[in-house]
């Protein structure tokens, strides 16, 4: 406001027109609910960036928004889904706790439908009461009365997913309130595709590193190995005989080495092919190739194990690395190794388990065996078996875990395959 | 008519006057879209009865409510920023406010501060309100702040002791329900200050270098009505035969100076409730026979046509013989009403003279009072009011 108290006759003209009110810049006042629809989207917004700045892993992040968004939204139920980048397929990523408890709502298998119905249009898709109640029906279920309100999450490229809102109420949904969910899942979608790509390089990074070390120990030594023979046989020239093999026999390591690291980050790039697979004759014919003549190995292989969609070749690899695993850790003092194959399928998921009465594996290093190039002092192979295993079941969208009790109390490896 | 082509525009709310009007507060909320009404009012009001009446109202559309009361007369910056933050914190989107003029400020700062952030003061001036404020539902129980229908909001500076003006169009209330029954709780004495305060409205809209040809048919006829009925009012508290004509020219009077504004007796008013929290209708009574005494040779002709509406027979006298007829007028009119002290006697004492001139020379409503006073003038005409 101008000072009036410098007299200035200019000034207060100025003011006494502006009182008047001509040419006044103030918005008119119905835009009040437009304005307050913008004011909770940035609110919303500001509340998603913390989120995104405070918690460092994407899949924290993931696992805190559904409740973020039941909360912010008002629906009890609230979902994420992503489409995974090796799969391409919708998968159900982080949900509300009421999800698995709740007979009310909607199964998995509805969530995944409609998110890909969802991002297969691109729009935001509001579905009332009737056509879950013809879903249920077909399905041999109760009818339920539920609103469900799914958004894609749009990047400037792609659709990476969705965000799902569910009540067992049939609340209309107002416009605003869905315009809101389009801008905070179109900035959602932003952030999440920021975090991937900023977790890829972390992991592209890591993976350098790890050649770096892999190069340096399990090529560097052979190779002064070679060079110490080739200077005895320069010295010495009668022993090329004797020293011949045991060069060869280095060369060949570093061979195995560099196709396994061939093998290795190829496994991150492979293009899948999927089919359906049986399990148990798999296991067999792998098991075959690698039999060793030296210890007695019994393989039991459960009747039932459901069928998994993967792409033949990566299974075989995976079986082989480790069925290889099993026998390379066998307990000397047993007198056979038994290894143990089951399985079983939920609604969204295959799960195979192999375990054996090995040596086991003590809790403290647990977590290192799927590093590339970790090995337990074992004679053979150079411990990137559990690697590729493990890179093949990510490409696949799946995961593998393993347990163990302890020294000497056996080793389990659980496998877990989207559908 | 003062200068014919010059442009003018009316700002008024949609209003409802009447007996009865009060219990449309649930309709109208429900038209807003309201969702859930913040009801800004003070503990007087509460007592007498009206804010119960206007929470029926709403429970009869299911509107649901918060009652936000820490309102003191010249409401303050921190009651307003209280306000705001219940009005978040309850996910309120509609403001309702029943009271005088004090609720009404607060209410509407409150609205200016949940859209726009900040601090209340920071919104001090002429059109300074960039986002629109939730709607507001504007109920008053005196005849005189009119802040139900101006784009006025006068909120106390407490770490300057001074009061600020934020007008706005943003503040017109979206709807004012102005019902006469419910003045008839306020005392005598109260009834004198609102209504003199009413009163100043008019004139002062009526002088106004902003003035335009509809505020004067407003302010003329506020100033008939009030002049006509203030003191009946006061000796018959309960009779609507008064108290409503009393409410339409504060009515009246309001939508006048809400867009022709004030002038020299409101500044220093703002600077006695700023400077020393002195009610601000009692000040306005005081204050008024000493303005009009200096401002009446600026605008002569205005001021006779004042003094027409209070019924005094100009024909045929001097302007001095006017002038001194309406001062003397005003100020027995004052007295009928039962105010009977000085500004002395209200406990302003010389030394704050200089003070309170210097807040005055700085508000806005002086820029449209029709005589240009030095900031000497404005410690002399404090010094005859302290008597
Ligand atoms: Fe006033």
């Amino acid at each position: 406001m101008p000072e009036l108290s410098d007299k200035n006759p200019e000034n207060w003209n100025q003011l006494r027109k502006k009182i008047i009110g001509l040419g006044e810049t103030s918005l008119r006042k119905s835009h009040y609910p437009a304005f307050q629809q913008r004011q909770a989207e940035n609110e919303t917004i500001r509340m998603i960036s913390e989120l995104f700045l405070d918690v460092e892993l994407l899949e924290d992040v993931l696992k805190r928004l559904p409740q973020f968004l039941s909360e912010r939204f008002k629906y009890p139920l609230a979902a994420i889904t992503l489409i995974n980048k090796h799969t391409g397929r919708l998968e159900i990523i982080s949900k509300t706790d009421n999800f698995e408890t709740n007979p009310d709502i909607p199964d998995e298998e509805l969530i995944v439908e409609i998110s890909s119905q969802t991002v297969a249009t691109g729009t935001t898709k509001i579905i009332g009461k009737s056509s879950i109640t013809e879903k249920h029906e077909t399905n041999g279920k109760d009818q339920k009365l539920l609103r469900i309100v799914c958004a894609p999450l749009k990047t400037k490229l792609q659709c990476i997913g969705t965000i799902l809102l569910a009540d067992i109420k049939d609340k209309p949904e107002t416009e605003s309130g869905i315009n809101t969910l389009k801008v905070i899942a179109n900035y959602l979608a932003q952030e999440i595709n920021r975090k991937q790509t900023e977790t890829e390089l972390q992991e592209t990074n890591r993976e350098l590193s790890d050649y770096v070390y892999i190069v340096t120990n399990f090529l560097k030594n052979p190779l002064f190995t070679i060079k110490g023979y080739l200077y005895t046989i320069k010295d010495e020239p009668e022993s090329l005989n004797e020293h011949f093999d045991r060069i060869i026999f280095q060369a060949d390591k570093m061979i195995g080495v560099l196709e396994k690291l061939v093998q290795l980050s190829r496994a991150g790039k492979l293009k899948l092919r999927k089919e359906t697979i049986e399990v148990s004759s798999h296991i067999q014919a792998v098991f075959n190739l690698i039999k060793p003549e030296d210890i007695r190995v019994k393989l039991n292989i459960e009747n039932d194990i459901p069928s998994i969609r993967v792409d033949q070749g990566s299974i075989i690899q995976i079986f082989s690395s480790l069925l290889q695993n099993s026998i390379d850790f066998a307990d000397p003092d047993k007198d056979e190794l038994i290894i143990n194959i089951s399985g079983y399928e939920t609604s969204s998921r295959t799960h195979l388990n192999i375990s054996d009465n090995g040596l086991g594996i003590k809790p403290a290093i647990i977590e290192k065996v799927f590093n590339p190039g970790f090995t337990m002092g074992k004679k053979t192979g150079a411990g990137f078996g559990l690697a590729i295993a493990k890179k093949l079941m990510d490409a696949h969208g799946g995961r593998i875990s393993i347990y163990s009790g302890g020294e000497k109390q056996g080793t389990e490896f659980q496998l877990h395959f989207p559908k | 008519m003062n200068k014919p082509l010059e442009l003018r525009k009316f700002v008024a709310p949609e209003f409802i006057f009447g007996t009865g009007a009060l219990e449309m507060t649930g309709r109208y909320a429900k038209n807003l879209g309201g969702e859930k009404a913040l009801i800004v009012t003070d503990p007087g009001v509460i007592e007498a009865g009206w804010a119960d009446k206007v929470i029926a109202s709403l429970n009869e559309q299911s509107i649901p409510y918060t009652v936000f009361s820490e309102v003191t007369p010249n409401p303050k910056d921190f009651e307003v920023m209280k306000g705001a933050e219940v009005f978040s914190a309850e996910e309120c989107n509609l403001i309702v406010t029943v009271g005088g003029g004090s609720p009404m400020d607060c209410a509407k700062g409150i609205g200016v501060v949940s859209s726009n952030g900040g601090y209340i003061l920071d919104y001090e001036g002429v059109d300074m309100i960039s986002n629109p404020i939730p709607p507001i539902i504007c109920i008053p129980t005196t005849a005189g702040t009119s802040a139900d229908v101006s784009q006025f909001a006068i909120i106390a500076d407490i770490p300057n002791k001074t009061k600020i003006a934020i007008i706005s169009k943003m503040l017109v209330p979206d709807v004012a329900l102005v019902d006469p029954e419910t003045t008839t709780t306020m005392d005598s004495y109260l009834t004198a200050c609102t209504g003199m305060d009413a009163l100043t409205h008019a004139i002062e809209a009526y002088v106004s270098n902003a003035s335009s040809p509809v505020t004067d048919l407003l302010a003329l006829n506020a100033i008939r009505l009030i002049s006509g009925n203030l003191i009946k009012a006061i000796e018959n508290p309960f009779d609507l035969t008064y108290r409503t004509p009393m409410m339409l020219g504060s009515l009246e009077a309001g939508l006048a100076f809400s867009n022709a504004s004030l002038g020299a007796v409101h500044a220093m008013a703002h600077s006695l409730g700023g400077l020393m929290d002195l009610p601000h209708g009692e000040c306005n009574a005081i204050l008024l026979e000493y303005v009009v005494d200096y401002n009446f040779e600026s605008s002569a002709e205005r001021y006779s046509g004042i003094a027409e509406a209070f019924g005094i027979n100009i024909s045929g006298i001097s302007n001095v013989q006017k002038k001194n007829q309406l001062v003397d007028r005003i100020r027995t009119f004052r007295k009928n009403a039962g105010i009977l002290k000085s500004l002395h006697d209200i406990g302003v004492n010389p030394d704050s003279i200089g003070a309170l001139s210097e807040n005055a020379y700085k508000d806005p409503c002086l820029v449209t009072n029709p005589a240009e006073p030095t900031l000497n003038d404005i410690k002399e005409l404090y010094a005859r009011a302290i008597g």
